[in-house]
């Protein structure tokens, strides 16, 4: 008894504390007098999280009374893998963060935001309930954005705005299908959608509401500038850790397996595929390495676009797309990771041997395109597999498609080595030591977790057989090739390079369209009440009245003794009437 | 019988008291006709006091008369001294407009 | 056990006292009546705690039985309102001493403040032993005269800044609230004379459609719509609320309309519900809906900024209305924790919104919103506690304001009634439009010439930020007040089972 009690409360603390110890850190780097320890204790804020997915028992779930009507939080399997995976991340970026700002006046600022950030993301992960996902997904977006605009400099304010308008963008369509959700009953977060009913309506609002955290294709213009703008660890808790949400996000919204969606499947197929391409192009014209590398999440988002749209079209397809999603998203984790650390390395001038910097930099980049023996291949292969079950069209579409987004992601990851590799050559030198050490790391993590862990391990094996080695190896070949040939002319597409898309001019030309519609709307009203009101009273009492028209005259009228007196008879008469007819027919009846 | 003279004639007290608050313009009748919704409410509670089945009196009513008067003192004292303090305020406007204005015809 | 009992007299008792002390005893006149609101919440503390422990108490007055007695009794809505009024007590108290003093130090003229504080401490201390009367009372005749000492003190309230504007619009309050209470009073007498009982759970147990107690609600409701300034009938409010004091103003919007409507809504739902049709329901939402348009265009019309904040009271008092139609599909406990949700939230945003704007009143000599740019530089806090308050407003989340909403739009949205719905969606366009006409303003970058000329006080700034982040973290605080009114729930079956004394 007593010691059930114990572990009642063990695990109560041990969960509340993964959110809570960031968020109580966040709160420590607004007070003046904490500040101090609050920055140091920054690298150990993730820590309680990685102990909660060693430590906890799987399944668990608990109520947490104290908290915004009464929340529940629980790990089950895959919000397990994502805790850990988004604590790797987050410890990563956390050390990194620690040593980069360890002198600069502002570091509180910064702290805070990124520790506000990283507890809203555990939050969402273990959160249960409708409006804890919300509240925490909130913070978590909301405070990000003080990591975007920390350097204060013109460019990352642009930047902040375009990732603040998509924020509430998504906010607006997240809040908008909980309402529905919850109008129809349904608690989504407990599993529990009997789903085949999802509308059109609700599932383009949850594409619009984890799209945009994922960067799906019309929502993607934060990401190239927010990843290039905010300081490099924030960069990588971004890329590494809170793209993560939006694809928890649709795990926890679509039943994957109990569900059949098949517009919804193409809906999203279309778009990922869309997203995929279009991140490779997009990056092969940037020339900073923060936005190639966002064009290449952009892009492996769209992968996961993809294999969520596969598992919506059918149960069994959704039954292997649940798994591969969240595999999925700890490989992307893993390689950004890396790679966002490595840029750093070279951000803050660690100038390593060339030859070291490309071979740490090639690891990640070519898991991400899918050698044999990464993880990259073990999912590709396993997507192969998920194709199939959608039919022959599909695996068709599988099979053309996949090689041809793995020879895009080595052109991509290839130049976005080019240009780190010319950026180390290029920039000052900086002491970097535990920088270094990190980066080694998150390589090593690279290498290895997929062969430490189980499922990924099982995928193995039959990424191993001859015909897959051969299958995953062309591609990477052939766009190291093309790769090779193209910056060896140059590094240059056609075209005069793709201006990065104004946001600001797009939002510009809405708010003049939604002004003069809304001029329209008024001048039409205008017309109508002109209509209705001058027409039919000619007489003479009434043109007195019709002079008062407008707010403000009517405002005045509704001021004067007489009319309220005749609201106020005409209120009691109808309230009578209404009750004694509502009594006579109850009598009647009775 | 009597009781129905009364309670119609407290509630034709508490119409007219009530047309007089809407319809008349100055401070002092619309207070007066305050008074008369008031004691047309009185006179209707004294005639529900009366229990034409026992024909006994019951209190409870006479106390709400009671301290219905009292509420009905406080009232029209705290809309009276207001009213006077309106009086007042326009007054003093009336004399520095009527004084600003001789001040004009002087300087001219 | 008496003496514990006793309790439940002091929330009345401690605010009379004071009222009569604080007129008599000038000099402590503030020290009196911050001693009484801290009183009267630590008196709702034990109440509280006691309604938790031991279910729902009452209490006759004097040992004086009803009918004749007073009788005092609490349930879970009525000891929301009770912490909410002694919190907000407490707040005020503290702003209206630093309002004071700043006006004291640097009069406009000789001698007028001193007069208008001398005369405040009493009456605000008469306005909180009527609110507190309010929710405390068991019968209806003793509301009855609880709201009148409300609308008394009200009335005088709002004629203190002693301009031609505020004494107009004080009279007109006292006539509309004298008409309201009488409409009121009449019902009383319909009630008694149908029934021959006032008090609330015997008249609960014996409602049924008769001709007397139709005729009585329909008095009543109006009598009460007219005292909450309910739309059509909203004529009152603006000036008397925008021409008030500071501090009065945060009374009057803040904690004296949702009296009157605390009683409307307890007689709709609690006592004579078996009476009303679901069209009369649907009468109130659309009065609602009524109020939440036409505030809302009213306040995007001002350009004086008390002005603005009493209009957006006159919207806002819709969501309490619409709240009927759409508690009546969805069940009086859900209807009771969303209108108080709704009520508490913009009882705390009001009163911050008024401290605010009293300050910024003080410090830039006006309120005309358009001259008002860059008053964040000089006084941050109360620029953030305004924005504060109208996140409330709005309705975003994590504010009480926002839990109010999402519970009714979810009871519209599930009972199909779209109108409701897209009503309570534009009623947040509005808000926010009109919130973000002033915000904008405030946290514009400041021009070059200085707009203050008076030094800051930090009694007339942190008290509207406590009560502005106590709206906007209401939302988080939830589980609280829901478990008094399940508590509450319970209790007021059993009332129903037992019968009463």
């Amino acid at each position: 008894m007593f010691l059930q009690t114990l572990q009642n409360f063990m695990n109560e603390a041990g969960l509340s504390l993964v959110a809570g110890v960031p968020l109580l850190l966040a709160a420590g780097c607004w007070a003046r007098c904490l500040r101090k320890w609050s920055f140091r204790l920054l690298p150990l804020a993730a820590l309680p999280a990685l102990l909660a997915v060693l430590l906890v028992s799987p399944g668990l779930e608990i109520q947490v009374k104290w908290f915004f009507m009464g929340g529940t939080m629980g790990i089950d399997a895959s919000a397990r893998i994502f805790l850990g995976v988004s604590a790797c991340a987050w410890l990563f970026a956390a050390l990194a963060a620690g040593e980069k700002f360890r002198d600069d006046p502002h570091r509180h600022r910064f702290a805070g935001y990124f520790l506000a950030s990283m507890g809203g993301n555990f939050g969402l992960i273990l959160a249960r309930d409708i409006l804890d996902f919300y509240l925490f997904f909130a913070l978590m977006s909301f405070s990000a954005y003080g990591l975007i605009i920390h350097n204060r400099t013109a460019a990352a304010a642009k930047a902040g705005r375009v990732y603040l308008v998509l924020v509430f963008l998504s906010e607006l369509a997240m809040f908008t299908a909980l309402v529905l959700l919850s109008a129809r009953g349904e608690v989504p977060l407990a599993g529990a959608i009997p789903g085949a009913d999802l509308s059109p309506l609700l599932i383009i609002l949850l594409f619009m509401a984890f799209g945009v955290k994922v960067g799906a294709l019309p929502f993607q213009s934060w990401m190239a500038l927010s990843y290039q703008q905010a300081p490099v660890p924030g960069a990588t808790a971004l890329a590494g850790a809170m793209v993560n949400a939006g694809i928890i996000g649709w795990l926890r919204f679509f039943p994957f397996g109990h569900v059949v969606l098949p517009g919804g499947g193409v809906f999203f197929i279309v778009m990922g595929a869309a997203a995929a391409l279009y991140g490779v192009f997009f990056g092969l014209y940037q020339d900073k390495p923060g936005r190639v590398l966002a064009s290449s999440s952009i892009s492996q988002m769209g992968l996961v676009t993809l294999i969520a749209g596969y598992g919506l079209l059918s149960e069994d397809a959704g039954m292997s797309a649940l798994p591969l999603m969240t595999l999925f998203a700890v490989h992307h984790s893993l390689a950004k990771t890396s790679l966002f650390l490595g840029y750093d390395l070279v951000d803050r001038g660690g100038r390593p041997a060339d030859a070291i910097l490309a071979a740490g930099l090639l690891v990640p980049c070519l898991s991400l395109a899918g050698l044999p023996l990464t993880s990259g291949a073990m999912i590709k292969g396993a997507l192969k597999e998920l194709a199939h079950l959608g039919g022959d069209a599909w695996y068709v579409f599988g099979a053309v498609f996949l090689p041809l987004s793995s020879v895009g992601t080595t052109i991509l990851m290839l130049h976005c080595i080019g240009l780190l590799r010319k950026r180390s050559r290029a920039g000052p030198r900086g002491k970097t030591t535990v920088i270094a050490w990190l980066w080694v790391l998150s390589i090593a993590g690279v290498v290895l977790v997929p062969w430490m862990w189980q499922p990924l391990r099982e995928m193995a094996g039959y990424s191993l057989r001859a015909r897959t080695v051969v299958q995953s190896l062309w591609p990477v070949g052939l766009g190291a090739v093309l790769a090779w040939l193209w910056l060896n002319a140059g590094g240059r597409l056609p075209g005069r390079g793709r201006p990065s898309a104004d946001f600001d001019d797009l939002v510009r030309w809405v708010h003049v369209r939604f002004l003069y519609m809304l001029t329209l709307v008024t001048d039409f009203l205008d017309r109508l009440r002109d209509k209705i009101v001058r027409e039919p009273f000619r007489q003479r009492g009434f043109r007195r009245f019709i002079r008062s028209r407008g707010p403000a005259r009517l405002e005045r009228m509704l001021g004067r003794w007489p009319v309220v007196f005749l609201f106020y008879l005409l209120l009691s008469v109808v309230l009578f009437m209404m009750m004694l007819t509502a009594a006579y027919q109850k009598s009647e009846v009775g | 019988m009597t009781t129905i003279l009364y309670s119609v004639t407290g509630l034709l007290l508490f119409v007219f008291g009530l047309f007089a608050l809407i319809v008349c313009p100055h401070p002092l009748r619309k207070i007066l006709g305050g008074n008369v919704m008031s004691a047309g409410i009185f006179l209707f509670l004294v005639a529900a006091s009366y229990r034409a089945d026992t024909g006994e009196i019951d209190a409870v009513p006479q106390a709400m008369v009671l301290t219905g008067i009292v509420v009905s003192v406080c009232i029209t004292a705290v809309a009276l001294v207001l009213s006077t303090r309106l009086q007042q305020a326009a007054d003093q406007g009336a004399r520095r407009r009527r004084k600003r204005r001789r001040e004009e015809d002087a300087g001219e | 056990m008496a003496f514990a009992d006793s309790w439940i007299v002091v929330p009345v008792f401690a605010p009379l006292t004071a009222a009569l002390l604080a007129f008599l005893v000038r000099r402590a006149s503030f020290f009196i009546s911050l001693a009484a609101a801290c009183l009267s919440l630590l008196a709702v503390a034990v109440l509280v705690n006691r309604f938790l422990v031991n279910g729902p108490a009452a209490y006759a007055v004097g040992g004086w039985d009803p009918p004749l007695g007073i009788c005092l009794r609490t349930d879970g809505p009525a000891l929301i309102m009770l912490v909410l009024t002694a919190v907000a007590g407490v707040g005020i108290s503290l702003y209206a001493k630093g309002y004071f003093t700043l006006r004291i130090e640097r009069p406009s003229r000789v001698g007028r403040p001193e007069r208008q504080e001398r005369f405040f401490w009493p009456l605000w201390m008469l306005q909180l032993t009527g609110l507190n009367g309010l929710y405390l009372s068991g019968d209806i005749f003793n509301l009855y005269v609880t709201l009148e000492v409300i609308g008394v003190s009200a009335a005088a309230l709002a004629a203190l800044s002693g301009k031609s504007a505020s004494l107009i619009a004080a009279l007109r309050y006292l006539l509309v609230s004298l008409l309201g209470s009488m409409s009121y009073l009449l019902g009383v007498v319909f009630v008694y004379k149908t029934y021959g009982v006032l008090d609330l759970g015997l008249l609960q147990a014996a409602a049924a459609p008769a001709p007397g107690v139709i005729a009585a609600m329909a008095l009543m409701s109006v009598g009460l719509l007219l005292k909450t300034a309910i739309f059509p009938m909203h004529f009152w409010l603006p000036p008397a609320h925008a021409n008030a004091l500071a501090p009065v103003s945060a009374i009057l919007s803040g904690l004296v309309v949702k009296g009157s409507f605390f009683l409307l809504f307890r007689l709709w739902f609690d006592i004579f519900s078996p009476v009303l049709p679901a069209a009369a329901f649907n009468l109130m939402g659309s009065l609602g809906a009524g109020a939440i348009i036409w505030g809302g265009v009213q306040v995007l019309r001002q350009q004086r900024l008390k002005l603005l904040i009493a209009y957006s009271t006159v919207s806002q008092l819709g969501y309490l209305v619409i709240a009927f139609p759409l508690a009546f599909a969805g069940g009086s406990s859900q209807a009771w924790s969303a209108v108080l949700f709704m009520a508490s939230g913009h009882a705390c945003a009001k009163i911050a919104m008024f401290m605010s704007a009293g300050t910024i009143m003080l410090h830039a000599g006006h309120d005309r919103i358009r001259d008002l740019a860059g008053i964040r530089a000089y006084l941050p806090v109360t620029a953030f506690a305004y924005a504060a308050a109208g996140v409330n407003l709005i309705g975003l989340p994590p504010s009480g304001g926002f839990i109010a909403k999402w519970m009714l739009l979810i009871t519209a949205l599930a009972g199909h009634q779209w109108l409701w719905a897209v009503v309570l969606l534009a009623g947040s366009f509005l808000a926010t439009a009109y919130v973000f006409r002033v915000v904008a303003q405030l946290f514009v970058i400041p021009p070059d010439k200085p707009v203050i000329t008076r030094r800051r006080a930090g009694l007339l700034e942190w008290p509207a930020l406590i009560m502005a982040l106590l709206s906007l973290l209401l939302g988080l605080m939830a589980p609280y007040p829901l478990r008094l009114l399940e508590a509450g729930q319970i209790v007021r079956t059993a009332m129903t089972m037992g019968g009463g004394p």
